[in-house]
């Protein structure tokens, strides 16, 4: 499955879109998730489908037969329409392959299995012959294989598109080959043609071979209609079963079987509970696609944000982009600094409008959890960041802050999302802290078209998720893997460089450490690597050897990623070997309880970090304000936090002076767009809205202390 | 090699892609490198006697939507104490053509030798060695799916194997990761190398993996001088307890990297399947 792309909706009727099953030239199929949380494929035809002759009346007339297909082994149509400038239809989601993803994959099913199959799939075109209609398109890529038995699904509509399966894995079997003979020469189709198609695939099912071989499209069409079929061994084995699809398989309709006969004749138990109809390979798969859809987003009931879907498309909303995107307007930090400019001039920026509401910026953050130092020191970055704002007498509205606490816990994150979605005065939200908030509330931010701007949840991948409304405002922390090779190879010379990768640690640290070793020639063309990773396991005991061996290296310098107790043992052993080459850990590491467990040990350990320093000149102003308003110097992050919220503030104050206060939705365009100069860097995002540049900063232990030294440069390109 | 600036240029690349990453590769996207294997197993392993003592159990309980938990639990008494019970295990474990789908065919020779190892040597070009102390038995297999209609030859191999307990696991999965890092080009044998390696590991409940204890995969592309190339290169590999799985695919002319991804996962899907059937609790 792929993320939803820009240009697709939130939500098709009650239909939340998560992802994209598949696109082909009709139109695309999504996978949604209703109210309640049931799954499901929503397929959407392009309007340009749509405008042709009779396809909406076909498109109609199909989905009404879908909708009278009533059996539990047919795929569930849960909401059409047709009428739609885009008509989309929408059925239950089966995470289960095709069979002929099942049979291509782990061979042919047991016998057992395959009479099952006929069994269901004969009651399911049963119910439809006995209406009147007639599938036409039996084949396995028309077979969902679920958990509890299998599923029959796409009753022709938007024929020649894509399916509602998961993939097509059908592409060499193709219809020819399942088509019956009075159908390959042309004539209408009947439902004894269904039964032809069933026996078809079942000798499929049971073989993994087409009873009328494969090959050119011209030549398996007159071996249906000229030769007898020829079955496999694993048909043959099974006289009862070879006998039966013969007759499903006679040339003449007449001499076939109905379906109630030839669910009668495969003498099994229907499917039901359980999931020992099929072998385990099968199983394995069904459960693997089962388990990925874990990843998806949750199901916490959010609010829209109604004023951001009214105003989408408004003339307002061309206007402001024009604004947001301009080059007079908007060079680096237009917004804000036109606006000073204007108080200058003594001009008075144009008011935000009658019945003014509240112009609110939420904070997403760990207040109260493991990292909420870092995130009581975002909060206050911006706060202090609007407290600023509010102070200029004749700014342009008042601004405030809301705050959500999640604990660092992912369970509690998508509520706090829900807190500040449904507060509908929130125009953006600084936050999450940590990488565990950050998926559960992509889908609910992304829904409600909510800017969502993390300054230290930096990992490199979320899944499959919603990501519309997400930007991650610093460098990825992978990235610290060149600015170490900058700082230790090319600043310091170190040329016998180690790693340590502990997998105590997330799996980012060893991101970090693959960057660095796939950049370290960039800095120093003739620097070597002696790279040691470590198991995940307890305590930290079986770091020792390793140590020991990194030590007989005669290494210059070494990193460590892991945890802040790794890297305290690490920075133990090799203080007391004497180690005197360079020492750098992944900034996630360090902090007090490295410190405080490393002791002197401690003592000229570097690391960069995404973060500046709290006592760096650039940022002086705001210490000497967190001082004023806190009575302490700042913490990490205060700094990136107030950036991020004097750039949301920008783009409110352009937004303010093309119009009056933007949507959800139009702020969350402007975000994305233009440069804005914050204290720490300048931010400009691309296309993942990551943003540009690998801008670290270099930190060092001294006298017991992080000590702040200096920015690193950027990423050379390669 | 293919050089840190070919890196950088992926680099962009590779983070943006990962988010796109398919419900296929559940093992998650990754910006890794991999060492790569010529179908042989894992890596050289060291000494790993002096680590920690059992390393930890996976997270329990981890199930799929359906509720079908997919990492039972280990049966520490069904692990083999010996290279003799190694061996059984291995012939429970291992997979013939049929578990890839229909096509795939058996190589020749098919399997590889028993009592040999791998091992990248200082100049990142495969070699082979005795068994390691810390493996018990290892099988390697060879399987193709042969040129057809213009398209060229898939190379696929299974390799599965067997150590004492969870820890020389662990170690074996740690030894790989080390390649990676070391040796982003690595040759296979004279004439066949792949470069440009990147991979990812990822513990049960990490990214997306909720089917395997540790899943590891490296990908780059594979390069031959009889075959031409660049193609696509894989290794996927899983891990339930002692046992170690993973297969091999080295891609052809007109075949996707999805379609190779595919093979690869599908085979070890079925060999991780083998393993827990073999070595999880209330299984006979």
């Amino acid at each position: 499955m792929e993320r939803l792309e820009p240009s697709d909706p939130s939500r098709i009727a009650g239909y939340r879109l998560l992802g994209r099953l598949g696109a082909g030239g009709m139109g695309v199929v999504y996978l949604g998730r209703t109210d309640d949380g049931a799954l499901a494929a929503v397929k959407v035809i392009r309007a340009e489908y749509a405008d042709e002759d009779d396809f909406r009346a076909r498109f109609r007339r199909e989905a009404s037969i879908a909708a009278r297909v009533d059996s539990p082994w047919a795929v569930r149509v849960t909401g059409a329409d047709p009428d739609a400038p885009a008509p989309w239809l929408a059925t239950s989601f089966v995470p289960g392959p095709s069979l002929a993803e099942a049979v291509a994959a782990h061979g042919p099913l047991p016998p057992r299995a395959v009479r099952l199959l006929g069994k269901a799939l004969a009651r399911a075109l049963g119910v439809m012959h006995e209406q009147g209609l007639v599938h036409r398109d039996v084949k396995p890529g028309n077979v969902l294989l679920g958990m509890d038995g299998p599923r029959l699904i796409d009753f022709g509509i938007a024929r020649g598109g894509e399916h509602t399966a998961l993939t097509s894995a059908d592409v060499i079997l193709g219809t020819p080959g399942f088509l019956s003979p009075e159908q390959a020469v042309g004539r209408a189709a009947e439902p004894a043609g269904d039964v032809f198609s069933l026996g078809c695939l079942l000798a499929y099912a049971a073989s993994g071979r087409l009873p009328f071989g494969t090959g050119a499209v011209d030549a398996v069409l007159f071996r249906t209609v000229h030769d007898e079929p020829e079955f496999g061994p694993e048909v043959l084995a099974d006289p009862e079963l070879t006998a039966l699809l013969r007759t499903c398989l006679a040339k003449h309709p007449d001499i076939r079987p109905g379906t109630r006969e030839l669910e009668e004749s495969l003498t099994e138990d229907t499917p039901g509970a359980g999931t020992e109809w099929l072998p385990d390979p099968v199983v394995a798969t069904i459960a693997e696609r089962a388990a990925a859809l874990l990843a998806l987003p949750g199901i916490e009931e959010t609010v829209a944000d109604r004023e951001a879907e009214r105003a989408a498309g408004a003339p307002s909303r061309r206007r402001f982009l024009a604004l947001a995107s301009g080059g007079a307007v908007l060079a680096a930090g237009g917004g804000l600094a036109g606006w000073l400019a204007l108080r200058d001039d003594g001009k008075r920026a144009p008011a935000a409008g009658p019945a003014a509401r509240s112009w609110v910026i939420g904070v997403h953050g760990d207040l109260s959890g493991p990292q909420k130092a870092a995130g009581q020191a975002q909060e206050r970055g911006v706060r202090l960041a609007v407290d600023a704002f509010n102070a200029r007498s004749d700014k342009p509205f008042t601004l405030s802050v809301a705050t959500a606490d999640d604990a660092g816990r992912a369970d509690r994150s998508a509520a706090a999302a829900a807190t500040l979605i449904g507060d509908p005065d929130v125009l953006a939200v600084v936050g999450p802290t940590g990488n565990a908030s950050v998926m559960p509330a992509l889908e609910p931010y992304g829904e409600a078209a909510l800017a969502l701007l993390t300054v230290s949840a930096l990992a490199v991948s979320f899944g499959v998720a919603d990501r519309r409304s997400f930007f991650q405002a610093s460098p990825l922390s992978l990235g610290q893997g060149s600015a170490v090779n900058m700082s230790l190879a090319k600043a310091q010379g170190a040329r016998r460089l180690g790693i340590l990768c502990d997998r105590d640690g997330d799996a980012e640290g060893w991101q970090a450490s693959v960057h660095l070793a796939r950049t370290l020639a960039l800095f120093a063309a003739d620097a070597t690597l002696y790279p040691r990773v470590v198991p995940r396991g307890p305590g930290e005991a079986d770091l020792e050897p390793v140590v020991a061996d990194l030590l007989a290296q005669r290494l210059d310098g070494l990193f460590y990623t892991g945890t802040p107790a790794g890297a305290a043992k690490v920075a133990v052993l090799l203080a007391a070997a004497g180690f005197q080459g360079a020492r750098a850990a992944d900034f996630a590491a360090i902090g007090p309880e490295f410190l405080t467990a490393a002791g002197p040990a401690a003592e000229g350990w570097q690391f960069l970090a995404p973060y500046i320093g709290p006592e760096a000149p650039e940022v002086a102003a705001l210490a000497r304000a967190h001082r004023a308003a806190y009575g302490s110097a700042p913490g990490f992050w205060t700094a990136e936090a107030h950036d991020v919220a004097n750039l949301v503030v920008d783009r409110l104050v352009t937004a303010a002076r093309g119009g009056g206060r933007p949507s959800r939705a139009e702020l969350l365009a402007a975000l994305g767009q233009g440069t804005f100069r914050g204290l720490t860097k300048e931010y400009a995002f691309d296309d993942q809205r990551v943003v540009k540049g690998n801008l670290f900063f270099l930190h060092r232990v001294e006298g017991g202390r992080l000590r702040y030294v200096g920015r690193a440069a950027e990423l050379p390109a390669g | 090699m293919g050089g840190p600036g070919r890196y950088a240029d992926r680099f962009a690349l590779r983070v943006g892609g990962c988010v796109a990453a398919g419900l296929l590769v559940l093992a998650g996207c990754s910006a890794g490198s991999g060492g790569a294997r010529d179908g042989a197993s894992a890596s050289p392993a060291a000494s790993p006697s002096a680590g920690s003592g059992a390393a930890s159990a996976p997270v329990p309980g981890t199930t799929g939507a359906s509720g079908v938990p997919l990492v039972p639990e280990l049966d520490e008494a069904k692990q083999p104490k010996d290279a003799a019970g190694a061996r059984a295990l291995l012939e429970r474990i291992s997979v013939e053509p049929e578990a890839f789908g229909p096509g795939i065919v058996r190589s020749s020779p098919f399997e590889s030798a028993p009592d040999r190892w791998p091992v990248l040597d200082q100049g990142c070009v495969w070699q082979t060695s005795g068994l390691p102390e810390d493996v018990l038995a290892t099988a390697t297999r060879h399987f193709h799916l042969p040129a057809e209609g213009g398209r060229g030859r898939v190379r696929l191999t299974t390799t599965v194997t067997v150590h004492r307990d969870r820890t020389e696991s662990g170690w074996e999965t740690a030894h790989a990761m080390e390649e990676v890092l070391r040796c982003p080009r690595q040759v296979l044998r004279d004439g066949e190398e792949i470069n440009n390696l990147l991979g990812a590991s990822f513990y049960l409940g990490e990214q997306l993996n909720g089917w395997t204890e540790d899943a590891f995969n490296e990908f780059g592309e594979y390069l031959s001088e009889a075959d031409g190339g660049p193609y696509r290169y894989v290794w996927y590999q899983a891990q339930f307890g002692p046992v170690t799985v993973a297969v091999a695919g080295k891609g052809a002319a007109g075949f996707t990297k999805q379609e190779i991804d595919a093979l690869a996962v599908q085979g070890t899907s079925r060999l991780m399947l083998q393993a827990k059937l073999a070595l999880a609790k209330g299984s006979v």
